[in-house]
């Protein structure tokens, strides 16, 4: 099979990824998924679907995540979710992006109160749960 | 002579961790890894006194083919030897072979994620090969005989009939044509639009004719193939180029127009006219007259004849879609004709700042570079998300179709795309880098300007690229490269060759040279090196003359290396002069003693009853002495002790000075400038800057002292956010919790929940402008 190239424009962002950082506490597990507006499918400026997105693309196996909104500063959506405690490592399924671009990356780091525990995890695939950090 | 006076303790502790050897000399000269300097390319970073470089003129004859979207173009070649080499040979770029379906490009392509083989690449995948790539048909020379050429993927060579000596030109002809890739399924720097509404084609057309490779001092004739990434290495030259296309199609295109009374309407002209000398756009055509175009069926064909004078590449733009605006604009003695060409697809956005956005541009890099030479500058709207050519630029962002609104990302978008595309005719249209070996040279010196114009474009622009604390996240990532990375091998080509040297560039500005001196020098180098072509080297040595500051440290760290910059505030200490006076010290140690804390064991044994108070005949000498009575033997060592200065060496001998000691540790690598913001027990502010040298010694740990009367409550370091420090938590003295993300959300949210609850009543006011709040 032979494949096309993706030929860069000089100035798009060149790199379609995702940073997502998961934060355990003894009580709650924050979590910031930071994405490119424009790569989004949807309307970026609506919260509820940005919301719902990200909560069908992102999880953390047997947590119920809740999503407390998001904030767009014109280039990048952050967006906050919040879930019950959780113990490091964290089984993850992270398909943000990854139908919609062949070269979507998706980072995330996980930290406990703040402080990085071990390596970021890069997600290129779809729907596999994997274990973080 | 200040060592004497401290106390002793401690300071063997500094001496030792001062002592200890850093890995490496972050500050040694970068001549071991820089080419060594000569007659074209001085150690100063100037062109030399034998600098030269090799020069083509073109005139060519190209046809826009509307109904199989070709391109079919016949031209001469006059190529001007002003190397001190006989050449036996030329050769020519053929870009628009990567879309051979046998190109490099594509077998260099690396597998996807197989799993996850996303469903619109797959499907293109899966289409008709797209058969793009040239045909050349013979070469020839004046005489018309047959030159023999070879085809080495994107390049060709052309054998000469005998070697073309220094300072002879050598003229030669050729017809290509090939087919136009639809930008809808392979997108590029080049490409057709379809709009299936109306039924018409939008052309952005660049790298559409075999181009002269370059010939240099540095790397002989450029051989690195065209993979796709690495943009162009050019050679100046004069164009004469006719362009024949529908006759109701607007061409817009690099050079000045020579035919306007066989192409335009005498409405046309007139409006141009108009346009030169007003005071805001002109529409030359307007998007009624466009939409209404969109109708017409072509009854000919028209040939558009442009003239470009010292250009290293020729673009141009075609379509019966195109609006039309344009404003005169005087740059320095040159007058300028901004114009900009759109679909109606592309208002109400288009017609209101792409006009607007090349003038602001033009004003603000040459400030800091030179006047704006040329004679026009266009930005046309299609298919090309944003590219560059000279005179002539390539830039997407439109409003949404159904409804025409846009949100603020578009807005900003566009006005940013097209000050960083007409902002490249400086680099590296004009500043002439090869972009085949260094992106960086050029994207990384026109995205550092185009902060600075998005900064007076309004307040608070939000710039993606240039505030140091923005690019933390791509120093701390696995895909960070050193920036002397070539074109084709960077990962994160935005992060790196944009917007990492655009950050380096601000921080050299702002935190190291000042203004003052970095604008010298980068204008310095920008005049050096107009219409010339530097290379890596040439920058920073002439940034280094003209600032007359030694910064091979900083290129070294943040060009060659992936350091980061993570200083931490390790600790504190604090040192007061030892007066010797007995009178002064033994109270002084007495409560130091007697501060010290009293152990759990210790209390809970004081109400124990002791031996001695039993038999207060155990009691000696050594039970009533007080170790902090002055005693005469003390007085008479102090009085020797003070003999030994002058009266005004003893004035020294103050305690209430207090000698502050703050350690920092050097954790990201890079050697950095040191900020430091000391606020006092009076709650009085003082910044200390200190230049990057302070690490020249030691570049893993050192102590930076700070004398005061007053009392230190605490320590900032970087307050301003301005050394891409990556890690804040530990730069206050003493630690301050760092507000994360999450929490600084929960809080707005929390405050503006109480905002919508004030505001329940209130409506709020429709957006204004067409514009998405
Ligand atoms: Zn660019």
């Amino acid at each position: 099979m032979r494949l096309l190239p993706i030929v860069l424009v000089c100035v798009a962002h060149t790199f379609h990824v995702s940073r997502t950082e998961i934060d355990l506490y003894p009580d709650r597990t924050e979590i910031v998924v930071t994405l490119h507006a424009d790569d989004l499918p949807l309307e970026a400026e609506s919260e509820s679907k940005v919301c719902r997105y990200v909560l069908d693309n992102f999880a953390i196996r047997d947590a119920k995540l809740k999503c407390l909104g998001t904030k767009l500063s014109v280039h990048f959506v952050d967006v906050f979710l919040e879930g019950p405690a959780a113990k490091a490592p964290l089984s993850v399924r992270n398909r943000i992006l990854s139908r919609e671009f062949a070269d979507q990356r998706n980072i995330v780091i996980v930290k406990r109160e703040a402080k990085p525990l071990g390596k970021a995890v890069e997600f290129t695939g779809e729907g596999e749960w994997r274990s973080v950090p | 002579m200040i060592r004497t006076l401290l106390a002793g303790i401690a300071f063997v502790a500094i001496a030792a961790a001062q002592n200890k050897k850093s890995p490496a000399d972050k500050f040694r000269q970068l001549e071991e890894v820089l080419p060594t300097p000569n007659d074209q390319r001085t150690a100063s970073g100037a062109p030399g006194h034998k600098y030269w470089q090799q020069r083509a003129d073109y005139s060519i004859d190209v046809e826009l083919d509307d109904v199989n979207q070709r391109i079919v173009g016949k031209g001469t070649v006059t190529y001007h030897n002003n190397s001190p080499d006989a050449l036996n040979y030329l050769w020519l770029q053929l870009d628009q072979n990567i879309w051979d379906p046998h190109s490099d490009t594509y077998l260099t392509e690396t597998a996807p994620d197989w799993k996850k083989f996303p469903l619109p690449a797959f499907r293109r995948h899966m289409d008709d090969v797209f058969e793009g790539g040239y045909t050349v048909g013979t070469v020839r020379d004046e005489q018309g005989r047959e030159l023999h050429k070879h085809i080495n993927r994107t390049m060709m060579r052309v054998d000469l009939p005998s070697p073309l000596a220094p300072g002879k030109s050598f003229v030669f002809s050729l017809d290509w044509n090939y087919k136009i890739n639809n930008s809808k399924r392979i997108s590029g720097r080049t490409g057709a639009e379809y709009f299936p509404k109306d039924g018409n084609w939008l052309y952005e057309i660049a790298q559409w004719f075999p181009r002269m490779a370059a010939y240099t001092d540095v790397n002989g004739w450029q051989h690195k193939q065209f993979l796709g990434t690495g943009e162009f290495t050019l050679e100046f030259g004069d164009y004469k180029v006719r362009i024949t296309a529908p006759n109701d199609h607007i061409v817009a295109s690099t050079g000045v127009l020579q035919n306007p009374n066989e192409v335009l309407t005498a409405v046309q002209r007139q409006r141009l006219q108009q346009a030169h000398t007003a005071k805001k756009p002109v529409m030359i055509v307007t998007e009624a007259e466009a939409t209404a175009n969109e109708k017409s069926k072509p009854t000919g064909k028209k040939t558009w004849v442009f003239h470009a004078e010292n250009v290293r590449d020729f673009a141009f733009a075609s379509s019966r879609k195109f609006a039309w605006d344009a404003q005169g604009h005087t740059s320095g003695s040159n007058t300028v004709m901004a114009m900009s060409y759109y679909p109606k697809e592309g208002n109400p956005l288009w017609e209101r700042y792409s006009t607007h956005a090349i003038i602001h541009t033009l004003n603000v890099y040459s400030r800091y570079t030179f006047q704006y030479p040329y004679p026009v500058a266009i930005s046309v709207n299609g298919p090309v998300g944003g590219m560059e050519y000279p005179m002539i630029c390539f830039n997407g962002p439109r409003p949404k179709e159904e409804d025409k609104t846009y949100s603020a990302r578009t807005k900003y978008g566009l006005v940013s795309v097209v000050i960083h595309e007409v902002g490249h005719n400086y680099f590296p249209m004009i500043v002439n880098n090869d972009e085949r070996q260094w992106t960086w040279l050029d994207e990384g010196l026109n995205s550092y300007l185009q902060y600075l114009a998005e900064a007076e474009w309004e307040d608070k622009y939000p710039s993606r690229r240039g505030d140091p604390a923005k690019i933390v996240e791509y120093m701390t990532s696995d895909s960070h490269d050193p920036i002397m990375t070539n074109s084709e091998s960077i990962v994160d080509l935005g992060g790196n060759a944009y917007h990492k040297v655009a950050t380096a560039l601000n921080i050299l500005r702002e935190s190291i040279l000042g203004r003052e001196r970095f604008d010298f020098a980068f204008k310095e180098y920008a005049q050096r090196w107009m219409f010339k072509r530097p290379m890596p080297a040439d920058f920073f040595r002439t940034m280094e003359d003209a600032s007359g500051t030694d910064l091979d440290w900083f290129w070294r760290g943040w060009f060659y290396t992936t350091d980061n910059v993570d200083v931490s505030i390790e600790g504190i200490k604090l040192y007061t002069v030892d007066t010797h006076n007995p009178d002064i010290e033994k109270p002084l140690s007495k409560r130091t003693q007697e501060q010290e804390p009293v152990t759990l064991s210790a209390q809970r044994n004081k109400p124990l009853k002791k031996r001695v108070e039993e038999f207060p005949e155990l009691l000696d000498f050594y039970n009533s002495h007080d170790e902090f009575a002055v005693l005469p033997s003390d007085k008479k060592a102090f009085e020797t002790f003070v003999k030994q200065f002058e009266e005004d060496e003893r004035k020294l001998f103050d305690p209430s000075m207090n000698f502050y000691a703050v350690v920092l540790k050097n954790a990201g690598g890079l050697v950095t400038p040191v900020i430091l913001e000391v606020e006092f027990s009076d709650g009085k502010k003082e910044e200390l800057r200190i230049p990057a040298e302070i690490w020249r010694r030691n570049n893993l740990q050192v102590e930076k002292m700070i004398p005061t009367r007053k009392e230190i409550r605490s320590i900032t370091l970087d307050p301003h956010l301005e050394t891409a420090d990556v890690d804040l938590s530990n730069n206050a003295w003493p630690r301050k919790p760092v507000r994360t993300k999450f929490q600084i959300f929960k809080e707005d949210r929390d405050k503006n929940n109480v905002m919508r609850e004030l505001n329940e009543e209130k409506k709020t006011p429709p957006p204004s402008g067409g514009g998405r709040p």
